[in-house]
Parts: C-alpha cells; structure tokens; sequence
C-alpha cells in the first residue's frame, strides 16, 4: 500500500520537523546553542516511484571562520584583564590622593623645613618624625599588599591550570563520545554544543586554536603544547621555579611553556614580570630614602650633642668578608670616616680610612677602636652581624666634621664621611631596614625626638643640618627623577597600564561583540523563522492527515465494490 | 549586514551597550560630585606628574610663607632691640655732652654715672632679648643669654656667651635668610662697642682720680666712642632692615608661586564643570535611547500576529 506508507512519511517527517523547531525555540537563549534544521528529500522505489518523504538528514549551522576569531578574541580579551585586575590593584596600593607615598614624602621634607624656623622646638621635631614615620608605614603598606597580590595571583594560577586540566579532560571525553555516535552515520549535535562550550571556556584561559579531525574529533593546540590529542588530554601544573617566578608545564615534562594569550598568559606576565618591577622600583625609592636621609642624619649633632653609642641599622651576610660583597643597600667606597672624639672639653678628629673591597666588617670595628685609641669600642654584634660604636666613660663622639680644639685651629671637614660608610652601614642613621617591606624610623626616636640631627654644631638655633636634610627633596636619585618625581613616575606608569589594559579589554570586547554577532547571524534562532517553520510543519501535518483520509475513503470505496 | 537577527545578538549589544553608557554616566556624576577630576593616576597618566608637582608646590609654597613670616617676626624683633640699644647710645650721648659742658660739679657728675649704670643694663636686656624664650643675638646658640655683666672690684666686663655663626632659616628652595645674629658682632664691634663705651663713660663719670675738669675733659673722647657703637648698631640695624625688605619681596613673591601653583593644579586636577555636566547630559540621553529602543526592539514578533 504505497498511498498509505506516503501519508505516513508525511506525517512522521512532519513531527520530526516539529519537534525540531521546538528545540530551537526552547534553546533560543542558551549561550552556545547551534539552530538546526530539518533536510527534507523524496523517497523514491527503484529511483521511479515516489514514495513518499524522508528526513535525509539535520544541519547544525555552524561558521568556523568566526569561531576561531572569537576563541583569539577570548584569550587577547582576558590576557588584557587578567592584567588589568592586578594593576588596578597595584593603584589602589600605591594610595589615592592625599595618601600617597608621595604626599607623605612631601609632608616629611615639609616639616624639616618648617622646623628650620624653630629647631629648638620639640613639638615641630615630633610632627617631622611622625612624617618619616608616616612615609615608612606608607612604603612597608604599599609593599605589603603588592606582596599580598602577587600570593594571590599565585594562587589563580594554580587554579586557572587546574581548570585547564578540567577542561581538558571533559574535552577528551566528549571528543570520544561524538566519534562513537558519528561511526555510526549520526549526528551528535548536542554533543558538540557542549565541547564548544568547553573549549570556548578554555580559550579564555589560554591561546587555544582547533584543528578538526575524521568522525567529529577536534584537536585543541595551544602555541606550545597540545591539550588535547583526540581522546586524550594533557595535564599541567603550576609550580615556581628557582628564582621565584611562576612557571607551568606539562606533566612528564620541566620544560616550562609560554602562554601569551588567556587569563593564564596574563597573571603569569603579571605575577613573573608586572609586579615584580613595581616592586622594585618601589625598594628602590624606599632605599634611596633611606640612605639620602640616613647620610644627613648621620654626620648631624641632635639636641642631646655627640652620641656615647652609636648602632647601625644593617646586617651583613658574614662580617668577615669584604664589604663590598655583602650587597650593602648603598654602596661605600674606599675613603676616610673622621670620628670627632670630645673628651670633656677637647674636640679630637680621628681619620680611619678604610676600604670595603678589602677590608670586612670586623676590620672596620677593629679600625675603630684602634683609631680611636680605645676610646670608642667597635664591635660586631654576633646574632645580627650589625656593627656598634661604644664610648669609653667620659668620651662622646660624633660625625660631623667640626674643627677639632686639639690641635687648635683645625677647620671643619666638608665631608667627614668620603666612603660613604655610613649610609651604607644606616649607621646613627634615622630609617632602620633597606627596602619598602624593612623601612621604619629607628624605635629610639619615639622616645627622644631630640635625636634628630637638626644642626652641624649642636647649638640650639643651628638648622643647617635641616638645609642638607630638606637638599634631599630635589636630589635626583634615579633616572634624573626626585624622590617624589619617582613616585609620580611610578605610579603613572600603573597609571597608563591601566589605561591600556583597560582599553584593550573594551577594543576586544567590541571585537569579540561583532564577530558573536556574525557568529549568531549563522547558529542563533530568530524565533519569527522558527514561527514560520512551526506554521509550515503544522500545515504538512494537516495536509498529510487530510491525505490519509482521503486514501481511506478512496479504499472504501473500493472495498464496497466487494459487498 | 546580517540577514538574520537573533533575539541573543540583539539582547548581548543591548546589555553592553547599556553597561557602557551607564559606566560613562557614573564617572562623570563621580567627577562632578567629587570635583576632582583626577582621583588615582590611570584618571590621566599623561598629567599625573605634573598634577602631583603642583600640588607638591603648594604645600611647600606654603611651609616657606610660614618660615618667611617667623623669620620676618624674628628680624623684627630685633630691629626692636637694636632701636632700644639706639636710644640708650642716644642717651648716652646726651649724658655725656652734659658732662662736658664744664657746668656740672660732683654730684651732678655721680647721677649721671648712675643713669649710665642703668643704660649698662638696658643695653644689657636689649642684647639679651628673647623671642619665644629664644635669645636673638647669640647666634646659633639660642638657650643662653649672649651677654653676662660681671663687676669686679669695681671693673665691669661683659662676655659674650653665644656663636660667631648666625642662625638662617629656609626661606625657598636651598634659600635661606639670616634671623639670629651673632651678638659679639653687633654689639661688641672692634672699634664700635656698645658695653665697652657705656662702661667707659661710666668710668670716667665715677672715677675719683679727676677733678671736675679733668671729667669734662675725658668725656669728649668717649663721647666719639659712643657714637662709633651707635655707627656700628646702626649699620646692623640698616643690614636687617634690608633684609626685611628683601623678604617682603620674596614673600609676595612665595605668594604668588604658591598661588601659580594651585591654579597648576586645579587646572589639571579639577572637575571642568562645564564639561563634565554636558558629557554626563549626552550619556544619559544615550543610555535613554538604549533603553526605549531596547523595550521597543524586543518585542515585536510573528506571535503578536498568528491567530
């Protein structure tokens, strides 16, 4: 019964064509879904006879142009962001106005200059100590959270390498699931959605690109290493290596591998490279403070006069070795240190020359109290390896160079310190540690802010010491930048990353908005073509179903003919 | 152009588009009620240093104006107390002119000595003036009175207890101006000094040696002795008044910088009201028409139509 068997193709082909519109219009939403439709062919008998309709297959409209331009997009996009996210906190941690460490350093050479007018005033001492004060905890603040951030960083990588693997693995799997069904003749559209899904998730991670292969397998590449191969996945793993960057490699292998694009590619650049300098461009500006400051302090008189003890504020490696190598935060030189020795009434200078490349440490302290004829005790303290000067009863001791009163009429030296022994020892200096984590006031000032090397004479109205202090401001310490001017710098230069980042993320998201508007003019359901559909499958349903009955009337007719 | 539209493309540009609009409308309201135009440096790198320096200026603009004032306020004082020294010479002079016109007997002769006694220590507290409990004329050495009077057997001497170096104050930057003079050097001037004429007048005035004449004699010698030291004074005090006059000059002048500098500032820190409102305006009509196209766009549809 050929008419029979045409009525019920129509029918089934009909439902088929149903039931597929329906799926699009119920996924007309879903992110990742592709529309399909129904390919409908006459069926013939012997290639003569018609016999009815077939479904002779579903198309899932797809366009692999715009597909691998979006994966690209998606890792360009998220590289920019990843670093984004890491210098808008970078920003935040250098401080917003009027609390950044420029502001404090500001306020700090401010207050010294205001106390120019007043040395003798203890309370305008306390506002610049708490000023330096204020700068420190300002460096160690900034410091700290950067540091904080990059452990945190750290953290997402190993996270982002773990979902890699995640990835990887559910990729591989779907690769074998689609390859059985589509052996067999099949579609496994659904299937495929969801590995696009997967590896459109994946190229936000990493620079991904696909390469199809036989039976629906698609291999995914990333620039240095395969993640899937068919029905088998990589893994990796995150790990640091000797110098403390981040590194990720495959299992098996300690070959690290780059990525240059993807969430990954951008902490690595960030944790391995971006912080890192930040980092230590702000070491650098805390250990030019340190020692600059520390200079002036040193070869200045408090209220208080020359010192009996005098302590330094950096440890060395082994107090037995040159100087030279014991990575000073500033670097000494050879020269002279003049100790003036005040014995009672008597000034004496005493000259001990001393160079770092030969001599260590434990020289120096024995140099000292040779010099000084045992009037000041040098010493190396063995638990922190920092040197300590000790007046003997009755002797105090200074670095300022005066003109000795024995022999009299001796002028005062212009620079009593030509090594620079001193800043780099933070010997009787203000600022104890080397870098933006370490820095802090030396504790001994809280109590006694006449410490504070106003003056060159120790008399009371004497700031010239203040005026060297306050020359440190303009002093260009790095890259003819000034302490403040290399903050600025610092932080524009975050500054402008950020605005770059930024600006990239926006141009790729743009990007990636047309080439998903391209993509969805192909594979998403516009839901009126769907209506239409639905309209044309509901008239081949009615037109199939009048068709059988008329078949069935036509046949009782014809079996009528029998009664 | 693309034929077909779906409903997701056309909901994912109005969601950004939207998200975009509404961003620019939120930094433009944050400007305006901030005022502040640049708040972290990504505001505007380019800008940001100078930003900084100007405001940096400011404040230390600011610090000198307060250092010129205290050290104007100190030079003042003791112009003061160089005035003060003035008029005891003034007096002194007098003192000795009376003794001289030949009028004068003995006791006449031991009143003046005794006025002299007394402008001995009127020179005395003009040289030991304070200002904040700190002496002006010891130099650096502010905490100890500069002149001690010491009568011996009948010889007074005074000694000067302060610093040759004058105290200077930061007036700029690495500029400074001198507020505390070293006394020995205003009051004690080889071939001027105040203490030594006054004790010598004294001297003469009192001495029992000499006869009234012989007084009247002697008096005209120190009579030139203290107009030296009242030459030498006045030197010092013409010295101080220019240099009053020279940071009255550079005062108007730290004015003026400080005030370049917040106009700096303000201009590349500040909110362009004018700006900012009529940006924030065309956002907003922007972020309007998205929304009414947006509610208009997505809801025709072949079902409003299929009965």
């Amino acid at each position: 019964m050929n008419s029979t068997s045409i009525g019920l193709t129509i029918l089934s082909a009909g439902q088929r064509g149903l039931a597929l519109t329906g799926q699009n219009m119920a996924n007309a939403g879903t992110v990742g879904y592709h529309r399909q439709s129904l390919n409908l062919a006459s069926m013939t008998v012997d290639g003569v006879r018609g016999a009815g309709v077939d479904v002779a297959s579903i198309t899932r409209y797809e366009v692999p142009a715009a597909r691998t331009a979006i994966l690209r997009g998606n890792g360009d996009r998220e590289y920019a962001t990843a670093r984004l996210a890491a210098q808008q906190q970078v920003e935040a941690a250098l401080g917003t106005s009027p609390g950044t460490i420029g502001d404090g350093l500001e306020a700090f050479f401010n207050a010294a200059e205001e106390l120019t007018a007043h040395p003798e005033s203890t309370a305008l001492r306390r506002t610049t100590l708490a000023a330096a004060g204020d700068v420190a905890g300002q460096l160690r603040t900034a410091a700290g959270d950067i540091d904080r951030l990059r452990a945190d960083v750290g953290t997402q990588i190993s996270r982002t390498v773990d979902e890699v693997n995640g990835f990887a693995t559910r990729i591989a799997a779907l690769n074998t699931r689609i390859s059985t069904v589509e052996q067999t003749g099949a579609q496994a559209n659904d299937l495929r959605d969801q590995r696009d899904g997967l590896i459109n998730e994946l190229s936000k991670r990493m620079d991904v690109r696909t390469v199809p292969q036989p039976f629906g397998v698609v291999n995914v590449l990333a620039t240095d290493a395969p993640i899937v191969v068919g029905e088998f996945a990589n893994t990796f793993a995150a790990s640091a290596d000797s110098t403390g960057n981040m590194v990720v490699t495959q299992t098996g292998s300690s070959q690290p591998l780059k990525f240059s694009g993807g969430s990954l590619g951008g902490q690595l650049q960030t944790y391995n490279q971006d912080l890192t300098s930040t980092r230590s461009r702000l070491d650098g500006l805390a250990r030019e403070l340190i020692t600059r400051v520390n200079a002036v302090q040193a070869t200045g008189i408090g209220a208080g006069g020359p010192v009996t003890a005098a302590s330094a504020g950096v440890s060395v490696g082994d107090p037995a070795a040159p100087l030279a190598t014991q990575g000073l935060p500033a670097a000494a030189t050879a020269g002279t240190l003049t100790i003036s020795l005040t014995n009672g009434g008597t000034r004496t200078n005493v000259a001990i020359p001393f160079d770092p490349a030969t001599q260590s440490l434990n020289d120096l302290a024995a140099a000292v109290t040779a010099g000084t004829g045992g009037a000041v005790q040098g010493s190396v303290d063995p638990q922190t390896n920092q040197l300590s000067l000790q007046a003997q009863a009755g002797y105090t001791f200074d670095f300022a160079g005066r003109a000795p009163t024995t022999p009299p009429g001796g002028a005062a030296l212009p620079n009593p310190d030509t090594g620079g022994l001193l800043p780099a020892l933070g010997l009787n200096g203000l600022f104890q540690g080397t870098d933006a984590t370490t820095i802090a006031v030396r504790p001994e000032f809280a109590a006694d802010p006449g410490r504070l090397a106003v003056s060159r004479t120790g008399q009371p109205a004497d700031a010239t010491n203040l005026e060297r202090l306050a020359a440190v401001r303009d002093q260009q310490v790095s890259g003819g930048r000034t302490l403040g001017g290399e903050f600025s710098d610092l932080a524009a230069t975050v500054g402008q990353n950020v605005q770059l980042f930024s600006d990239q993320s926006e141009a790729q998201a743009a990007a990636l908005q047309n080439m998903s508007d391209i993509e969805l003019s192909v594979t998403g359901v516009d839901m009126n073509e769907q209506l239409v559909n639905l309209l044309d499958y509901q008239r081949m349903i009615d037109a199939g179903s009048k068709y059988l009955s008329v078949v069935n009337s036509a046949l009782d007719k014809v079996m009528e003919i029998i009664r | 152009m693309n034929v077909r539209i779906s409903a997701q493309s056309q909901s994912n540009n109005a969601i950004r588009y939207m998200q975009q609009q509404s961003q620019a409308v939120a930094k433009y309201q944050d400007q305006l009620s901030s005022s502040q135009r640049i708040k972290t440096p990504s505001d505007d790198p380019g800008n940001y240093p100078a930003y900084v320096r100007a405001k940096a200026d400011s404040g230390r603009y600011e610090v000198y104006n307060q250092t010129i004032a205290s050290a104007t306020n100190d030079l003042n004082a003791s112009n003061d107390a160089l005035g003060e020294a003035n008029a005891v010479l003034t007096r002194a002079k007098q003192i000795a002119l009376e003794g001289a016109n030949g009028t004068t007997d003995g006791g006449g002769f031991a009143a003046l000595a005794a006025e002299v006694d007394s402008l001995l220590e009127r020179m005395t507290a003009a040289g030991n003036t304070q200002i904040n409990g700190q002496y002006l004329f010891g130099g650096t050495a502010s905490d100890t009175p500069p002149f001690q009077l010491t009568t011996t057997a009948g010889t007074t001497t005074v000694a000067y207890q302060g610093t040759a170096e004058r105290a200077r104050v930061l007036i700029g930057p690495g500029q400074t101006v001198e507020n505390r003079y070293a006394g020995n050097q205003v009051f004690q001037q080889a071939g001027g000094d105040a203490f030594q004429a006054l004790i010598d007048l004294r001297d003469v005035l009192k001495d029992p040696n000499l006869t009234d004449s012989g007084k009247s004699a002697a008096l005209t010698p120190r009579l030139a002795a203290v107009d030296a030291a009242r030459d030498a004074i006045g030197e010092t005090r013409a010295e101080q008044s220019s240099r009053l006059a020279t940071l009255e000059v550079i005062k108007d002048r730290t004015v003026d910088l400080k005030s370049a500098a917040d106009v700096r500032a303000g201009d590349l820190g500040s909110t362009d009201f004018a700006e900012a409102v009529v940006r924030m305006t065309e956002q907003q009509t922007a972020l309007q028409a998205t929304m009414a196209v947006t509610s208009k766009l997505l809801s025709p549809s072949l079902l409003d139509f299929i009965r």
